[in-house]
């Protein structure tokens, strides 16, 4: 019998502690308005601006050109951040950057992108060189302020250097030549959700490009279009 | 102890154990409602506000994989289901929206883009969209009604695919590279001749979990005043036995 009413105290106590004790099941008062907005979302909160090469003349020799060719040794401008906002606080995501089409300027020029020499044109840094962003960086990305969960992403395409006038700065890195038919993965945060452990907050990363103007290349007003595609990846 | 004060602790116990599993399952909820509180308490100022882009999500998430769409079908089999449209900008977002095939290798998730055409006839051309554009007002949310259907010639085996809701910035200022950013939601479906049912979070699950707070501080009162009665009553009977003697 002495046994019996222990563990009925026991229970009666542990019971109260989970109700008491500022217990998450208590806070899911506070859910019975959720409706729709069930299992949190993962969205853009920031889009880097379109890229601009500027007006040059024909080279004669292949020739590169910066989306950012006065950033020598400061911040991009906030105009390239990127940031993905991730409410979920379980599983992950990736963030990738893929070319719909070749450059080209509505006639017959094109400015070949492939992921292959001599196409290999058009290269894509991230950086964290950006102006007015509170954080802590973490290989390249900026958990902004009130983030929460594991700062495990990879900002596969990061230089560590923040001039975007060198060619350097876009040659050093590694799978960040734009290409038609394969996706080049800018950021991996990848999580898988039996981990419990996902991200609340802004993650955010600053970009660049550089396009080489093939020699001899026909005058033009070259366009494309770029596709930043974020997608849940929970394994 | 009799059969009464047995079932009490049982009870007791059972919460106790409950209480811990639905604050677990309820984790990720909590987070999602503190933003969408936040979200509607931001006063609109179209002028200055940072843009704040727009979301897709499966509407009756699965257990397994809840942010992503997942079925086993048949061959020839259709499966209704409905997606979560949001804007969370304080101005109009008009945006295109398509199923696409995946072109990925090797299991890799990599969606065709919207200009490619879903050549291979698999899961992009198996959903049907009520619309392949869509205007979402300030902060409003839409659901959108999606059918899949297999084909009934379909081989058995596992299909990956996406769902897209793109935007597109016009070009403006010569600007050489025109940006388009898009979120999707991964479509996976297995065909198979024996179709397992996917769980589901079911309504019945946020019933419980708006239900389990008045029901556990009811038994926790329950189970205190019965307890403090049983004590009366076992002294008030060791009194009355001790008089006896």
């Amino acid at each position: 019998m002495r046994y019996k009413k222990q563990l009925f105290i026991g229970t009666v106590l542990a019971l109260s502690l989970n109700l008491l004790c500022s217990g998450v099941a208590l806070g899911e008062s506070d859910q019975s308005t959720v409706n729709v907005d069930r299992v949190g979302s993962l969205s853009f909160f920031a889009i880097p601006s379109n890229f601009d090469f500027g007006t040059i003349t024909t080279p004669g020799a292949r020739t590169p050109e910066f989306s950012d060719p006065t950033v020598v040794s400061s911040n991009l401008p906030i105009g390239k951040r990127l940031t993905v906002e991730d409410t979920r606080g379980a599983g992950g995501f990736t963030v990738t950057l893929s070319a719909n089409d070749n450059f080209l300027d509505g006639g017959t020029n094109t400015i070949l992108i492939s992921n292959t020499a001599p196409n290999d044109n058009l290269r894509i840094v991230t950086s964290p060189f950006l102006p007015g962003i509170s954080g802590t960086t973490t290989n390249g990305v900026i958990y902004e302020t009130g983030f929460s969960g594991p700062s495990t992403v990879n900002a596969l395409v990061n230089t560590l250097t923040n001039d975007f006038s060198q060619e350097s700065t876009f040659t050093n890195v590694s799978n960040n030549i734009l290409d038609t038919s394969t996706p080049v993965v800018v950021l991996d945060g990848t999580l898988t959700l039996a981990s419990g452990d996902g991200r609340v907050g802004l993650m955010t990363t600053g970009t660049s490009s550089m396009l080489y103007i093939p020699a001899f290349q026909g005058a033009g007003q070259y366009t494309t279009t770029l596709t930043w595609t974020l997608s849940d990846s929970t394994t | 102890m009799n059969i009464r004060q047995r079932l009490v602790i049982s009870l007791l116990m059972l919460m106790t154990v409950a209480n811990v599993t639905f604050a677990q399952t309820s984790a990720t909820q909590q987070t999602s409602s503190t933003q969408q509180s936040q979200t509607q308490q931001t006063p609109p100022n179209p002028q200055t506000e940072q843009q704040k882009g727009f979301m897709m999500f499966p509407d009756d998430a699965n257990r397994i994989l809840p942010y992503q769409l997942i079925y086993e079908l048949k061959p020839g089999e259709t499966v209704h289901d409905t997606l979560v449209l949001q804007n969370k900008d304080n101005f109009i977002n008009k945006l295109f929206i398509y199923a696409v095939d995946n072109k990925g290798t090797d299991g890799k998730y990599d969606l065709k883009n919207s200009d490619e055409a879903n050549t291979n006839k698999l899961v992009g051309t198996w959903v049907a969209l009520p619309a392949t554009t869509v205007a979402l007002q300030p902060l409003e949310t839409q659901i959108m009604p999606i059918n899949i259907t297999v084909p009934q010639d379909t081989p058995l085996g596992d299909y990956v695919g996406g769902i897209a809701l793109e935007k597109r910035v016009p070009a403006k200022d010569y600007a050489n590279v025109i940006i388009a950013s898009r979120v999707t939601v991964k479509v996976n479906i297995k065909v198979t001749d024996n179709p397992q049912k996917v769980p589901k979070f079911s309504d019945l699950d946020y019933k419980l979990q708006q239900l389990y707070l008045p029901l556990s501080i009811w038994i926790f009162i329950i189970g205190i005043l019965y307890y403090l009665g049983a004590q009366k009553r076992e002294k008030h009977a060791k009194k009355h036995h001790g008089q006896k003697h």
